[in-house]
């Protein structure tokens, strides 16, 4: 696999920004075949609770979308979680392909 | 432009019904541009038939006056028309360059033999609960009828360039399932399941092709309450009990609901919402070979086949692209339906229909339901399966 992917979160006020990059760091472009509307996806846990999730209250398009991904490119997606509780969480940003969910985590508290 | 280009343009639309020109750039640029035309190339200067010669693969007669009849992809004979030296470029008798593809889809499921036999579910009206649609698509243009956006078309995100109504497509989704189920039959792009069904632009999905349940269900509602026949729901995501009120509401006014089962194949037990519902027509994708599309969910809400892999269809801007997925299975047996219920079948009789004269691929009845949606057997034509 020659994905290696990434995810902060950004605490706010009333809300935390995620951000996940995906970078091809191999030498020859990556084809990220996604399987619908949905590209990536975030979710928050609270230990092995998970207690918000970004597709959560949506309905996605259902045709496959391909995106090829130069040597060295990388792409970003960008997640807010919108009115979190004070805590400390996870986040969980992965990619909706037919390939490698190039799953990336960190922790951050409210 | 050049003057010269001016004089031969005005040349080619003074032709009557041959002329590549007279027919539409829409219809050169839109079907298959790689596609194989014969054209006959006026030129009036060495420059012009060099210029015949050069695009040419192969050169099928050469006139002794200044005109020759060539094989050149479609898209190259359009730019010939605008080439120093080209008089006319003029498509040759058969009309081959502008005939009409039948997508292997609709050629699997056997609509064109519903087509054959006079069938085109005039009278059906089939809402596309999807991204909108192309207004000013010249296949399916004839076939719009009402159309209602619960979003916004957002010009700024659009992938079809600018919204020119709010029902517009930015995404081109709603554009490819719709000419799936109803594209015209006429002498250019593509066939529709039934090219004379209505069909109407339900935007319910943004730009990037996602829509909440408030949006999704108030589209399903209007569409109800408008007394459609059949709704697309080329979308899938999570249970919503909003969502399945609405959908209950359409099915007990008469709507018969299909739905993509959705993309997260090779997966077992894992279709997709709302087609998960009961009342909902599950759709699962196959590929040309009847094999099953290796993204399709499958499980035992899956009702029915359809082709769903490598299916060319209407795009956005007028044009013609190829997609994979249940959303491109789902918007067969829309059509299919669509043809039964301008029969006077009711959305359930329609759907009891469809499973009984569906055709067995061999599939396992996760995979394939009661099998392959077959629109000849359903109206009573002999398909012989082919």
């Amino acid at each position: 696999m020659t994905l290696q992917s990434s995810v902060t979160a950004t605490v706010g006020a009333d809300r935390v920004e995620f951000e996940y990059t995906v970078e091809n760091v191999g030498n020859d472009p990556e084809d990220l075949q996604f399987r619908s509307g949905l590209k990536a996806d975030f979710a928050v846990l609270d230990g092995d609770v998970e207690v918000w999730r970004a597709s959560y209250g949506r309905m996605f398009t259902q045709a496959l979308q391909t995106e090829t991904l130069p040597a060295g490119d990388s792409r970003t997606f960008p997640g807010a979680w919108e009115d979190p509780d004070p805590g400390t969480y996870t986040v969980v940003a992965e990619l909706n392909t037919t390939g490698p969910d190039a799953e990336a985590r960190t922790d951050f508290s409210v | 432009m050049s003057p010269e280009s001016d004089v031969s343009r005005r040349t080619v639309l003074k032709t009557t019904g041959g002329s590549l020109l007279a027919l539409g750039t829409t219809g050169l640029a839109s079907a298959d541009p790689d596609d194989l035309v014969r054209v006959n190339v006026g030129f009036k200067s060495d420059r012009g038939r060099r210029a015949a010669l050069d695009a040419a693969d192969e050169v099928v007669r050469q006139f002794n006056f200044d005109a020759l009849t060539i094989r050149v992809p479609r898209q190259a004979a359009t730019a010939l028309a605008d080439r120093p030296g080209v008089r006319y470029v003029e498509t040759n008798g058969q009309m081959q360059a502008l005939a009409q593809t039948l997508p292997w889809g609709i050629d699997r499921v056997d609509a064109e033999i519903a087509h054959a036999n006079g069938d085109t579910g005039a009278g059906a009206d089939i809402a596309i609960v999807d991204t909108g649609i192309d207004t000013s698509h010249p296949d399916l243009q004839d076939n719009l009828g009402w159309a209602k956006a619960f979003v916004l078309c957002d010009s700024s995100c659009s992938q079809c360039g600018p919204c020119e109504v709010p029902w517009d497509d930015d995404n081109g989704h709603g554009t490819h399932v719709a000419g799936i189920a109803g594209a015209i039959d006429n002498t250019e792009g593509v066939v529709g399941v039934g090219p004379g069904v209505t069909l109407h632009a339900v935007k319910v999905l943004d730009c990037q092709g996602r829509g909440s349940y408030s949006d999704i269900s108030a589209g399903i509602e209007y569409a109800a309450d408008r007394g459609c026949d059949v709704v697309t729901l080329c979308f899938g995501g999570s249970h919503s009990l909003t969502l399945y009120d609405a959908v209950r509401y359409a099915y007990n006014r008469g709507v018969l609901l299909v739905a993509a089962a959705g993309n997260d194949g090779p997966c077992t037990d894992c279709v997709a919402y709302p087609a998960a519902y009961d009342e909902v027509v599950a759709v699962c994708a196959t590929s040309s070979d009847d094999s099953l599309s290796s993204f399709s969910s499958t499980g035992p809400e899956v009702e029915l086949a359809a082709p769903g892999s490598g299916i060319y269809s209407t795009m956005c801007t007028q044009g013609y692209d190829t997609y994979s997925g249940t959303s491109m299975a789902a918007p067969h047996v829309a059509g299919a339906g669509g043809q039964l219920m301008a029969h006077g079948y009711t959305n359930v009789e329609a759907r009891h229909r469809l499973q009984s004269t569906a055709e067995d691929i061999g599939l396992s009845s996760n995979e394939q339901g009661y099998g392959l949606v077959d629109v000849a057997a359903a109206l009573g034509h002999y398909s012989g399966d082919n």
